[in-house]
């Protein structure tokens, strides 16, 4: 039993503060260089000077197999790390039990730690999951006091950068996990009808404290850090307990068909779609936020038959403009997020719906238009042709002067997708 | 200065030479911030929950994997003493305080460290490998208060 002789260890002789201690290596957390001799930590955090060199006391440890060098001038027994943090430049933070204090692993010796832990990495386990890399990104860790209850100084001591001052980003994103954990715990009850302000007026004053309320806008840093919680699906809305305003309707008869808007002074019109011919309908009003597209797939995923996942038809309802394709992108990008990944996009604002005349009447230059940079006009030119090859757009409401027309063009668009078709329908086509 | 002597405390002494002998290196399982190492001798349960693995350590702590449960058994293999309990489910048979039948006839285990609410069960099929393992003799089984499932409690009329 070669291993239990190494892991059994040694004894060593170490001044003790009313003389010399007889000590087991097993009960050394580490041992580092200090002048001529070693300060060597025990696990219950007393620290022991050693009589030999450090050197000396390096090989007689490295000898036991259960030590090993951490950096140039100290040593860890590898059975006392209870955990390993990545730090920046390839450095990790190695965390003996409480009584001890941690000690940096040098990057030049992870290799052997790593090998005697049988891991590849030590920046995280494998295999991996995906929210738990996004936490890691977004500089999420434990702490086990209340982010909103620290003080200025501990809210320096835990959100501040290398120059002092303070990451409000960090800060919020910190706040955002562990408040839905406690939510998860027990510890803490959601905000049951709130919305993302009242997160927001929960962690204000310690921004205040910190004195950045002034100067940027911090609702939106934090609208943000959430959005992107969410989106790695880290935390979700409904677990902090948030409403929020249905400018949609999941369809009864055709749930997979999505008739998508995106002025929200359109809801009325879609909405008679939704009862006629019982599609999904959403009224975007802009890029739909994550907390909207959360409540909406939830809802839409529990109504849709599986068999329908394979393709689901979104028909727009868009200005033909450069805003009206970022917002159809996104909408897709998240049904992806949530997993209604196969999709169909059908576009009804498009010139070819329109006469040569009627395109001419409606079009409207795209230069100097607030809503999109001259990159994403040529962007969109390149993908589109525009009208004729040139910066033109089309608004959604040239369209809509028409009804009828819309109503056309949506079951011209659906008829291979439309489950329930009302008996009067083929007359009108 | 005298060496000091320390009582022999018998499973001081048992988890020591088990952390000896034990073929299996520590567990790593991720923490929001680092990698949590625990010693095969601290698990008491593993447990499959939404998307990931808890490992639960014999002070109730829970510690995320993201393998599976077919693939964590596997790495667990060379320890005998690691035992599929159910689909969902290993226990670390040296950490098991009881076994309970309950109204059901589910078989459930508690743990020797953990609030004697915490239990897992044991399949009907690993049970026989079970009772093998842990030396439950028939005898002993019979005295388990068991009830058939789907058995009625005034059947008898």
């Amino acid at each position: 039993m070669a291993k239990n002789k190494f892991e059994a260890g040694t004894s060593l002789a170490l001044a003790g503060p009313e003389g010399l201690l007889i000590v087991q290596s097993g009960d050394i957390a580490h041992a580092g260089r200090n002048g001529n001799v070693a300060d060597v930590v025990l696990l219950d955090g007393t620290v022991l000077k050693s009589y030999d060199s450090f050197d000396d006391l390096k090989k007689t440890l490295l000898k036991t197999g259960a030590f090993l060098q951490v950096q140039r001038s100290m040593i860890a027994n590898i059975h006392n790390i209870k955990a390993v943090s990545p730090l920046t430049g390839g450095d990790y933070l190695l965390i003996f039990p409480e009584t001890v204090p941690q000690i940096e692993l040098n990057a030049a010796y992870a290799d052997a730690v790593k090998s005697r832990f049988a891991v590849k990495t030590l920046e995280h386990v494998e295999p991996f999951d995906r929210p738990t890399y996004w936490l890691m990104k977004e500089g999420v860790r434990y702490y086990s006091k209340l982010i909103y209850m620290m003080t200025r100084e501990e809210l320096l001591k835990n959100f501040a950068d290398s120059a002092g001052n303070p990451v409000i980003s960090l800060l919020i994103a910190n706040f955002l996990y562990q408040f839905a954990i406690n939510i998860r715990n027990g510890s803490a009850s959601p905000l049951e009808g709130g919305n993302v302000r009242s997160l927001w007026y929960m962690i204000k004053p310690s921004i205040s404290r910190l004195g950045a309320l002034e100067g940027s806008d911090h609702y939106k840093t934090l609208s943000e850090v959430l959005a992107r919680l969410v989106t790695h699906k880290i935390v979700t809305y409904k677990e902090y307990g948030l409403g929020e305003e249905e400018n949609w309707v999941i369809g009864k008869k055709n749930p997979h068909i999505i008739l998508l808007a995106e002025k929200r002074s359109h809801f009325r019109f879609i909405k008679g779609f939704n009862e006629q011919y019982g599609v999904t309908v959403l009224a975007a009003g802009g890029i739909p936020g994550m907390i909207t597209m959360e409540f909406f797939t939830d809802a839409l995923k529990k109504a849709l038959p599986q068999s329908h996942l394979k393709e689901i038809p979104v028909i727009t309802m868009t200005d033909y403009d450069p805003a009206g394709d970022l917002i159809v992108s996104t909408f897709l990008d998240d049904l992806k997020t949530y997993n209604i990944p196969k999709t169909k996009f059908i576009r009804l604002v498009s010139p070819v719906n329109f006469s040569a005349e009627e395109v001419e009447a409606y079009k409207y230059a795209l230069v100097g238009d607030n809503e999109a940079t001259p990159t994403m006009v040529r962007k969109w030119l390149k993908k589109t042709g525009g009208i004729n090859g040139k910066a033109f757009g089309l608004e959604t409401d040239a369209l809509m002067i028409t009804p009828a027309r819309v109503r056309e063009l949506f079951l011209k668009a659906t008829a291979a997708y439309l489950i329930f078709f009302p008996v009067y329908i083929s007359n009108f086509i | 200065m005298q060496k000091k002597i320390r009582p022999a405390d018998p499973d001081l002494l048992y988890n020591a030479l088990i952390k000896f002998v034990s073929p299996l290196k520590p567990v790593p399982c991720q923490a929001v911030d680092s990698i949590v190492f625990v010693r095969p001798e601290e698990i008491a349960y593993i447990t499959a929950v939404p998307g990931s693995l808890d490992v639960v350590d014999i002070t109730n702590a829970h510690w995320k994997r993201f393998d599976s449960v077919t693939a964590m058994a596997e790495k667990f293999k060379p320890d005998t003493m690691f035992f599929k309990a159910n689909r969902g489910e290993i226990i670390n048979l040296r950490q098991v305080r009881a076994l309970f039948a309950t109204a059901t006839g589910v078989r459930e285990v508690s743990f020797k460290s953990l609030p004697a609410g915490v239990r897992v069960s044991i399949a009907d099929s690993s049970y026989a490998e079970f009772k093998k393992v842990m030396g439950i003799s028939d005898k002993a089984d019979a005295a388990l208060d068991k009830k058939p499932r789907g058995s009625k409690k005034n059947g008898k009329k």
